[in-house]
């Protein structure tokens, strides 16, 4: 019913409409909507075989003047198949109902810095999220956060729960040993975008050092959560080399391409959104509670605990100290306010947004403000100009947890130790009582202590276009980008002098203030010659680029603070922490080809020169080749089945770099005062004079096929992604004082399948349900090790840490007791990466105008460090600590613990990570044009959401993504009491105008 | 018109391929710290100094690591580091019944000392490189260098004992054998010869300054007199007690000591320590404070006291906050033992700590009196040190082995908690048992450390 009065509708305003048939041109009218009639906004028009053309209205009608002769019109819009429909003078009123592009097969996706091809053309799978996918169902914290489940073959997990990110990427399997970027490379709208961990010195502060990797034990974030999901268009992945070889010498851990969003020509668009909901601990361990059996059974019965029980009980204060801690239910908000539009001539986009939200922890949480300005600009009829801009300011506040030392400097640490019945509450004059528990009252230090980070942040990304030349069957095209990303940071860590701990120390009060400034330019200068040789299309691009990376790093500590200041210079023992100012330069030269037959056969071969200022050798350029072809068997004559109307093989193979870190070419001295003396240390840090960067070259093939007008698309790749020259560190025999030497020592090899299905059940005028399944995995193992087998990552053997060695994956999680039968002598516990993942994508659009969506992300074995069950049967909090399920006359609690410390097993702590998640559930309901009538308000949708509202897993602790080093290339997957992860519920409503 | 657009695409075409391609690419170093070559090609002075410093504090590094894990060991403390279990349950083998590659927390008397080693080594590269010093000013760095190198060898010696380790470690990549315990000690006794004759070229003064902590022993002949002391300790490590004997007489050491001048006992070169960026006192710990995180001191010692002995104000008794740790507890009574008494040595987390002082001294030069045949002499020596602390004359038998006990004795109250005396002094005896080390925590004693990982591995690619 609905559907036939919307097409009356769009009938009446047809008919409005007029068509003309003189002179050498006539006029089409039309309106293009979509399968539910909907119409749609800003649809491309173009007048076949030539430059002839309009854009959709807002109602979705448009009016164009083509010349004579015209026998087709092209009409397009993103997400939809293209249309062709046939035209003449006579054609009036055309209704074009655009269908929804379900395989992509439409979309351009990237083969190379300066040139696109279709999907389906092409030989690679490259994964897109839409805006849709992103943030179009629910709204996750950071950008990163949102791909979750979302990308075949890639592994996405969180460092914590705290507020403000910290994610950890990992596409197709280990793509480094840590020597370089483990990270993706992300570059938005061509700018090559700053993902750094920025030092705080919470680990300084906390004393959460010890163990490798100890300055990242900051609970830091990665930056990647400073940009605002809601300005993203789309995102393309580039999962391994052979789709990412254009990216040279940076991209063996992959690349994300991010594109903005854009204006569109036509009438302005004001589109407010709000966002608001909140938030609750998704998993709670559920402390052993405490009663005088249980004193009895942990503390022996002493006296003063009872005391201390009894005391409790009476004054009614004894606590659930997780309910109390993490039991907050934090509001969470996010406003969305853009203004899009512009002319023929000029295009804009503009948006402002504010997200604020509190954590499940008092005095934490994550706030976002940025704007945008995007300016697209048609400078002639030859030139095209755009011009982005965004703003970011990020405050995060993540509170104290995870690791500590000596410190009390984590709630959930100290937690461990700390019986229901401790009395912690302030009392009327807000003193906070000691906790003779632990080191540290650890409500006070929710309260009192500080761990905040602002960042500020300016992304400027340029680009002009000039057709230099336009012949009938070719082009010349000059294409420049650039752009800027600038970040600063600042950080402030604080423990007042009153605290427990603190008065403890010789100058009570610590606290750390950082400055961090990033500075990323790029820029790059392309040509691309495009030319037709009879059926055979050839594009050939040549180029240059450049990318220059500073940044200063300032870390002042001040001890013994006067009562209640922060400044430095209330501060009796004030220092430099740490500084460190450092400059990168990559230079690079790029030559592709491009062939395509008839879009039968599609080829593409490229190669690109790279050097850098982090090589040993810094004037030597290193090469990067890549090739790919697509064959599509349904556009040859031969094909003749008609239900299949996708039938694509395709193989790529591309080869990438990975840099060597910052400083491991230098040999340096450092500084050390002593007595009023200033001396310089010898490192234990060697160099290797002949250290080339690491290189990953990447087999991948595929089949794409698309079954009854592509309601069934299947596809399905293979890759295999070899790493060569791994740079790892030698560590020569300690006596000599040098316990490391970066040198190319280990290559590996990771090989994976990944499967999607994407299937469109039911597509009625009613109903249509989109699935997708996506399947992966991937297996790692080192094929050389040219130095002996060694550890890596986690806080020494007898706790868990990774194994380096030949015929080995690098996830593996080795322990004690030693043996034989392994490597380095150790026993073997698992893989910190999982068998397989899976992820079940729906959405289901019904009754017109209601949207249901959920995705489940289901993964297959993994194994982590759960150092917190350690800590919580130490500290007699465990969940039935004092059971005896086993019948063995021993509380389990001591069972496990022994096990460990007199068994010598690691394996008592080490547990497997599989879950299953509702990643995302949501439920939209857009409010029909036909209500809204042609008020004020032109578009409404309201919703409701939920992410990560449901987890199954066996895993002993909040949630079995974790890392207490944060973002980590191999030793991922150590848990040390982390923030626990929150669900979160969402209110949506969205009003166009 | 078009001309002229045409033109301006062409210029902007030329100048982004040059913004781009053409523009130099500056070597990048590191932006911060000198390089190691800078220092080290052809130093001067200055550039000398700044490794002398370097090495003066890479030499004080391994102070509490040393304290606490040998005084662990040799039940000298217990480590109350409620952080991690393993200050208890594998320093005192409560968890454990024996060390184990990369033991637990060791790094401290292994790579810690080595890195001093290599900071050694480096200054000896460059004082034999600089051509802007005299013979006899180089004579002067290599002195120090080595006396410093000497010593710093002993603890890694100490820590593997019979395991051996290495000494000739100045080539990353190409070290010497990892040699037994005699011939590890032979060469670090002749590594300190080789500073000590250094030390006698090397004129009145050195051209370089050293800080507070050597004051009296800041010129060639004032380091000789250290160099002698840890040469006496490394004579005594090896038996060699007449060498030991001559030593301490070469040495600083000053027997005109009684109770009124104690301080005299204390005599000896110092590491010093300061606020940040300068790093504290590792020993200090403000008094009676509730914390889960102190040394302290193991019960016996106070309880195997003689009465009236002075040197028991080493430590105070924490009268509000006594320390407990889950993982240790009384291995007869179950009951966790309480931490009562911390160390009072300190006034400041700024205190000087000596490293090597005159009273053990005193005591090596008795041990060596008794064992080179001069019991009488070896008990006079003892009674210096028992007379300034109070506790009267030895009045016991004088037989070696009785007499060797009483030194044993006399060394545990006055080498307290001085980087693992007890520990390596029952096990140079042969009394590493219960029978001289109390074991109410439950805890085995161990003979030394399991090797590094890397050594192994080195020797065994």
């Amino acid at each position: 019913m609905k559907d036939s009065l919307t097409k009356v509708r769009l009938l009446v305003l047809a008919m409005l409409l007029f068509s003309s048939a003189a002179m050498a041109q006539f006029t089409v009218t039309g309106t293009v909507t979509d399968e539910g009639g909907e119409p749609l906004i800003g649809a491309t028009v173009l007048a076949k075989g030539t430059s002839v053309g309009t854009v959709t209205n807002i109602d979705g009608s448009s009016s164009l003047r083509v010349p004579d002769g015209t026998e087709t019109l092209v009409v397009s819009y993103t997400g939809y198949a293209s249309a062709e429909v046939p035209v003449d003078a006579s054609s009036s009123a055309l209704v074009i109902v655009m269908k929804e592009d379900i395989a992509k097969l439409e979309e351009v996706i990237v083969t190379g810095l300066a040139s696109g091809v279709k999907r389906s053309n092409s030989g690679n799978a490259i994964t897109t999220i839409s805006a849709d996918e992103l943030t179009g169902t629910t709204r996750q914290q950071t950008m990163d956060g949102a791909l979750y489940g979302k990308i075949p073959g890639v592994n996405i997990a969180a460092n914590s729960g705290a507020p403000g990110g910290g994610i950890n990427i990992q596409m197709r399997g280990v793509s480094t040993l840590g020597a370089g970027s483990s990270q993706p490379l992300f570059i938005i709208d061509g700018v090559y975008v700053d993902n750094s961990v920025i030092r705080t010195g919470r680990t300084n502060v906390n004393g959460a050092s010890g163990g490798q990797n100890a300055s990242s034990q900051d609970d830091a974030s990665n930056r990647i959560a400073d940009i605002n999901p809601d300005d993203i268009e789309r995102i393309e992945v580039l999962k391994g080399p052979s789709a990412a070889a254009i990216y040279g010498t940076r991209a063996n851990a992959g690349v994300v391409i991010i594109t903005t969003k854009k204006g569109v020509a036509g009438q302005t668009k004001v589109s407010l959104s709000q966002d608001i909901g909140f938030a609750k601990g998704q998993n709670f361990v559920g402390f052993d509670t405490w009663d005088t059996e249980k004193v009895n059974n942990y503390f022996g019965g002493d006296p003063d605990e009872l005391a201390a029980l009894q005391a409790a009980q009476s004054e009614g204060r004894v606590t659930d100290w997780e309910e109390y801690f993490y039991g907050e239910t934090p509001l969470l908000s996010n406003t969305q306010l853009t203004f899009s539009g512009g002319n023929q001539k000029v295009q804009y986009y503009a948006s402002g947004g504010i997200q604020t939200e509190d954590g499940i922890i008092k005095n934490t949480g994550f706030d976002r403000y940025s704007g945008r300005l995007n300016l697209n600009a048609n400078l002639s009829q030859r030139v095209r100009a755009s011009f982005n801009n965004s703003y970011y300011r990020t405050d995060t506040r993540r509170g104290f947890t995870g690791n500590q030392n000596n410190t009390g400097g984590s709630i959930g640490y100290t937690l461990a130790y700390t019986p229901s019945y401790a009395d912690l509450f302030p009392d009327e004059n807000g003193v906070y009582p000691d906790n003779p528990y632990f080191n540290d009252n650890p409500i006070a230090i929710r309260d009192l202590g500080k761990n905040d980070q602002t960042v500020d942040r300016f992304i400027s990304a340029a680009s002009l276009d000039i057709d230099l030349w336009t012949g009938s069957s070719a082009f010349l095209k000059l294409k420049m980008n650039g752009g800027v990303d600038y970040l600063s940071s600042n950080t402030f860590v604080y423990f007042p002098e009153i605290l427990q701990h603190q008065r403890a120390s010789a100058n009570p009060g610590d606290v750390m203030w950082g400055r961090q400034d990033n500075l990323n330019t790029n820029i790059q200068t392309f040509l691309q010659f495009n030319t037709d040789a009879g059926d055979l299309n050839l594009n050939t691009t040549l180029g240059a680029v450049r990318l220059h990376q500073e940044s200063q790093f300032l870390l002042e500590r001040g001890r013994g603070l006067a009562g209640g200041q922060t400044n430095l210079r209330w501060a009796k023992v004030a220092s430099v922490h740490a500084q460190q100012n450092t400059e990168v330069t990559d230079l690079g030269y790029v030559a592709q080809e491009d062939f395509n037959w008839q879009d039968k056969v599609i080829a593409s071969v490229g190669v690109r020169f790279d050097r850098s200022t982090l090589n040993a050798d810094q004037e030597k350029y290193y090469a990067f080749p890549k090739a790919s072809l697509a064959l599509n068997l349904t556009n040859f004559d031969f094909w003749n089945v008609s239900s299949v109307n996708q039938f694509k093989v395709r193989a790529a193979y591309g080869e990438t770099g990975g840099l060597p870190n910052y400083g491991v070419t230098f040999e340096s001295l450092s500084p050390q005062l002593i007595g009023g003396a200033l001396g310089g240390q010898v490192g234990t840090r060697g160099i290797d004079p002949n250290l080339k960067p690491e290189t990953a070259a990447e087999l991948e093939l595929g089949v794409d096929i698309g079954l009854m007008d592509n309601r069934i698309f299947f596809e399905a790749t293979y890759f295999n992604k070899k790493v060569n020259d791994l740079i790892l560190d030698l560590t020569p025999a300690e006596a000599t004082g040098i316990t490391a030497i970066a040198t190319n020592a280990a290559d590996l090899e990771n090989r994976g399948v990944e499967l999607s299905l994407g299937i469109n059940p039911v597509r009625t005028s009613n109903i249509n349900w989109f699935s997708r399944v996506n399947w992966w995995t991937v297996e790692s193992e080192i094929t050389r090790l040219d130095i002996p087998t060694q550890t890596v990552g986690g806080f020494g053997v007898s706790l868990g840490t990774y194994l380096i060695a030949e015929g080995f994956s690098p996830t593996t999680i080795v322990g004690l007791p030693g043996g034989t039968e392994n490597p380095g002598g150790f026993t073997v516990y698992g893989d910190r990466q999982p068998d397989w993942q899976m992820s079940w994508y729906n959405t289901i659009n019904f009754m017109q105008n209601f949207d249901l969506s959920f995705l489940f992300h289901y993964q297959k074995g993994g194994e982590a460090i759960n150092l917190s069950a350690l800590l919580w049967d130490d500290g007699g909090t465990s969940p039935g600590w004092d059971d005896d399920k086993d019948g063995n006359d021993q509380f389990d609690g001591l069972d496990r613990l022994l096990d460990w410390a007199v068994n010598n097993n690691t394996g008592a702590y080490i547990e497997e990570t599989s879950y299953l998640k509702l990643r995302e559930v949501a439920l939209h309901y857009t409010v029909p044009s036909s209500v809204l009538g042609n008020g004020f308000i032109k578009g409404l949708r309201l919703g409701v959401s939920a992410n990560n509202i449901l987890l199954w897993t066996s895993y002993g602790s909040y949630d079995p993504e974790v890392s207490n080093f944060g973002t980590q290339p191999i030793a991922a997957n150590i848990e040390v009491t982390p923030y626990p992860s929150s669900r979160r519920m969402f209110f949506h409503l969205k009003a166009d105008f | 018109m078009k001309n002229i657009l045409l033109k301006l695409q062409l210029l902007t075409l030329v100048v982004g391929m040059l913004m781009v391609s053409s523009c130099d690419v500056d070597p990048v170093f590191d932006l911060d710290n000198p390089s190691l070559a800078s220092l080290t090609s052809d130093p001067d002075g200055a550039q000398l100094q700044v490794l002398v410093t370097g090495l003066e504090a890479r030499h004080r590094a391994f102070y509490g690591s040393a304290t606490q894990m040998f005084g662990s060991f040799g039940r000298e403390v217990w480590a109350y580091f409620g952080s991690d279990p393993r200050f208890i349950s594998h320093w005192l083998g409560v968890g454990v019944s024996d060390t184990y590659n990369d033991f637990f927390a060791s790094n401290g008397t292994y790579l810690t000392p080595y890195v001093a080693v290599k900071q050694a080594n480096v200054l000896i590269d460059a004082a034999t490189a600089s051509t802007q010093i005299t013979a006899e000013q180089r004579s002067g760095y290599l002195g120090f260098a080595k006396t410093i190198k000497g010593f710093q060898l002993l603890w890694p010696l100490m820590q593997q004992y019979q395991n051996g380790i290495r000494v000739d470690v100045n080539d990353p990549l190409n070290p010497g054998p990892i040699v037994g315990y005699n011939e590890a000690i032979q060469a670090i006794r002749d590594i300190l010869d080789d500073g000590y004759s250094d030390l006698q070229k090397a004129g009145s003064s050195f051209n370089f300054s050293l800080t507070s902590g050597w004051a009296g022993f800041d010129d060639p002949a004032g380091m000789a007199m250290v160099n002698r002391a840890i040469a006496a300790r490394a004579a005594l490590y090896a038996n060699d007690f007449a060498a030991a004997k001559t030593a301490c007489e070469q040495s600083f050491m000053d027997m005109n000591v009684d109770a009124a001048s104690s301080e005299k006992m204390w005599t000896g070169p110092q590491l010093v320590y300061g606020e940040s960026p300068d790093i504290n006192n590792p020993l200090y710990y403000v008094y009676d404070q509730p914390t889960n995180t102190i040394l302290i001191c193991h019960p016996a010692w106070v309880e195997d006291a003689l009465p009236g002995d002075a040197r028991l104000n080493k430590v105070i008794e924490r009268v509000n906050n006594v320390v407990t740790n889950p993982g240790l507890k009384d291995v007869n009574t179950g009951d966790l033992l309480e931490g009562k008494y911390q160390d009072n040595r300190w006034a400041t987390n700024t205190s000087p700590i000596p490293f090597i002082r005159n009273e053990e001294l005193i005591l090596i030069y008795a041990e060596a009196q008794l064992m080179t045949g001069s019991a009488a002499d070896a008990v006079n020596t003892i009674n210096i040190v028992r007379n300034t602390w109070g506790v009267g004359d030895y009045t016991g038998g004088t037989s070696q082995d009785e007499l060797i006990e009483e030194i044993l004795f006399q060394r545990r109250y006055s080498l307290w908690a001085e980087a693992g005396h007890r520990w390596i002094d029952l096990r140079r005896t042969g009394k590493l048992d219960a029978d001289h080390v109390d074991l109410r925590d439950g805890g085995v004693l161990f003979q030394q450390v399991a090797p590094r990982t890397s050594e192994i591995n080195w020797d065994n690619p």
